[in-house]
């Protein structure tokens, strides 16, 4: 009945519009124009549950209003020795005025270092200056000696470093070619394993250069990667490892470090690890198949009495891809997916 | 009309603490401070509903205003000058309030009610000034505690709203801002404020309504004596008539 003021149950029984609530609470809050107001009364005397629905909205209105105020626990005074603090609540920093919160700042710190990580990457690539020394397994089953005895055993090592086109002491056992050589070299070839020269074993890693010396029988190859394991300085903790002498099929990780040694060289490969194609470019007869991925080369050692026009092999092991990679891009990936993860989970927070 | 000059006079000296805190007046600003830090701690605490949080979100605040107060464009007028100062406090304050919730989301170790009757209850206890706990001197134990109760509930109440309804509910009801403050301090139109205060104060209403068999026995009745024991539990003098 317009005019009364009925409070009964009606407003949960009739919900009113959302555009009719809104107006009822700007009436109550004077937020209305004159005429606005007009007809908001209007509407209050014609219905009871707009009537009570205003009553109610009064009421708790007015009990919010009616709070009384929490007294400060202290002063809030601002001293000189407060300025150089970090913020206690929420945000975390205040470079220059400009606040970001956590999350943004998370998702800025995962992108730099994400930045940083392909950086790295594209440098290492592109130089061909990442000493992957540590990991990849590179054996080489060298032919015999060529019949030209020159010096050297058979290398096989990635130019991999700094662009040193023959670093001495090849990470290789190479359990060089040297008939001669007291090391551990003699290590008959690698069987299966290493007689299969596969280029595209390499094909992660991009353009590499690899100079491989094949030392054909191995006259004074004292310095000769079969030479001495003993001669490699380690680097970042791994220890040269020789292949035990007789020792067929043995392969050998050599973590080098790029010490130099003087190698007679006879052939030099330009691997174009992209297309997984190793050009030749031996400098005797040699038919040589590079296969040296990263850095470790292990070379399985001379069969003293093969015939010297005999291939070279050199194999790199299939899953020898430097590892330092994969886990860089994997923490790039990861970097990646951290700061979009963050900028995510910000916005939907706003 | 005394106290028409004496507003005046305390918006000239606010002014006049204004445009020296710009120039790096420390002191000025702490008049500033001392004149503006009752309310945002209030927000504080409403927004956040524990005292410790809303201490250091409104020290926070007026450092970071201290910080800032060189770049606040000033209107001309002593009027204009202190109301925008005014709701650019807020906004700092309010803006930090956003910053808490949000790191409390992510590390959630504290239960909504525990918080509030950890915190809420034994800061209004322990300071003895919050006279719906306490009730007004005259009162007995029974109507104390029935308005300690409701008290607690309104809290709660509020911080189960969402955050942006609750802003805007505690800067309308609590603080007495109109809606074109409201929208400047939320940096939102005028059409989502209204939005939100109606939203906001219909479901507080309903909470009230619904914890009515959690409140004392005789706040458990239907909802229009609800209402009407809300009214006259904290409002003298309600009138139900529009």
């Amino acid at each position: 009945m317009p005019g009364t003021n009925n409070n009964n149950n009606q407003h949960s029984d009739e919900p009113l519009d959302p555009r009719m609530l809104e107006q009822l609470n700007a009436y109550l809050d004077y937020e209305l124009s004159e005429e606005q107001r007009t007809q908001v009364r209007d509407l209050l005397r014609r219905s009871p549950a707009a009537d009570n629905e205003m009553a109610t909205l009064k009421a708790t209105s007015k009990v919010l209003s009616e709070l009384p105020p929490v007294p400060a626990p202290r002063s809030f005074a601002v001293r000189p020795a407060m300025l150089e603090q970090p913020a206690k609540s929420g945000r975390g920093f205040n470079l220059f005025g400009w606040m970001p919160s956590p999350s943004f700042a998370l998702s800025l710190g995962s992108l730099a270092a994400a930045c940083l990580l392909v950086l790295v990457l594209t440098a290492q690539l592109v130089s061909g200056s990442g000493n992957h020394a540590q990991g990849s397994v590179v054996t080489a089953s060298i032919a015999p000696p060529t019949p030209s005895g020159q010096s050297g055993t058979g290398q096989a090592y990635n130019n991999y470093d700094n662009g040193r086109t023959a670093p001495s002491n090849p990470p290789v056992s190479a359990a060089a070619a040297q008939p001669t050589a007291t090391t551990a070299a003699a290590v008959a070839p690698a069987p299966a394993m290493a007689t299969a020269p596969t280029p595209t074993a390499v094909a992660v890693t991009s353009s590499m250069v690899m100079s491989a010396t094949n030392a054909s029988s191995g006259s004074s190859a004292t310095s000769g990667a079969g030479a001495a394991p003993s001669a490699i300085t380690p680097r970042l903790g791994y220890a040269p490892v020789a292949t035990p002498p007789g020792t067929p099929g043995t392969l050998t990780n050599n973590y080098y470090s790029g010490a130099t040694a003087t190698n007679p060289s006879t052939s030099t490969y330009a691997f174009n690890a992209k297309s997984g194609v190793a050009t030749a470019a031996p400098s005797n007869n040699q038919a040589n198949n590079p296969a040296a991925n990263g850095s470790g080369i292990s070379a399985s050692g001379p069969l003293p009495n093969q015939n010297t026009n005999q291939t070279n092999n050199y194999n790199v092991l299939s899953g020898s891809m430097d590892y330092w990679l994969v886990i860089e891009i994997a923490l790039a990936i990861l970097a990646v997916a951290l700061g979009l993860g963050a900028l995510i989970a910000q916005r939907r927070s706003r | 009309m005394s106290s028409t000059i004496s507003t005046e006079e305390q918006q000239s000296h606010e002014r006049g603490w204004i445009v020296a805190a710009q120039q790096g007046d420390l002191d000025a600003f702490n008049y500033l401070v001392a004149s503006y830090e009752q309310r945002i701690y209030n927000l504080c605490f409403r927004m956040l509903g524990e005292a410790e949080a809303a201490a250091d979100a409104t020290q926070d605040a007026f450092i970071n205003a201290y910080k800032a107060v060189g770049r606040f464009r000033a209107p001309q007028g002593d009027l204009q000058m202190v109301n925008s100062f005014r709701t650019w406090l807020y906004r700092i304050a309010s803006n930090l309030c956003y910053d808490v919730l949000r790191s409390r989301k992510r590390r959630p170790t504290t239960s909504l009610d525990a918080l509030i009757s950890d915190s809420g209850e034994q800061d209004y206890e322990a300071t003895g000034n919050f006279s719906l706990a306490h009730g007004l001197a005259s009162e007995g134990p029974e109507s104390s505690a029935l308005r300690a109760e409701l008290s607690r509930e309104i809290q709660r109440g509020l911080t189960l709203l969402p955050e942006d309804q609750r802003l805007a509910l505690i800067l309308c009801d609590i603080q007495g801002f109109s809606y074109d403050e409201i929208a400047v301090v939320t940096a939102s139109s005028l059409g989502t404020v209204k939005s939100r205060i109606s939203r906001a104060r219909a479901r507080m209403r309903d909470y009230l309504l619904g914890r009515g068999e959690l409140l004392p026995s005789t706040f458990r009745h239907n909802s229009d004596e609800l209402s009407a024991l809300i009214a006259d539990c904290c409002i003298n003098d309600i009138s139900m008539a529009v």
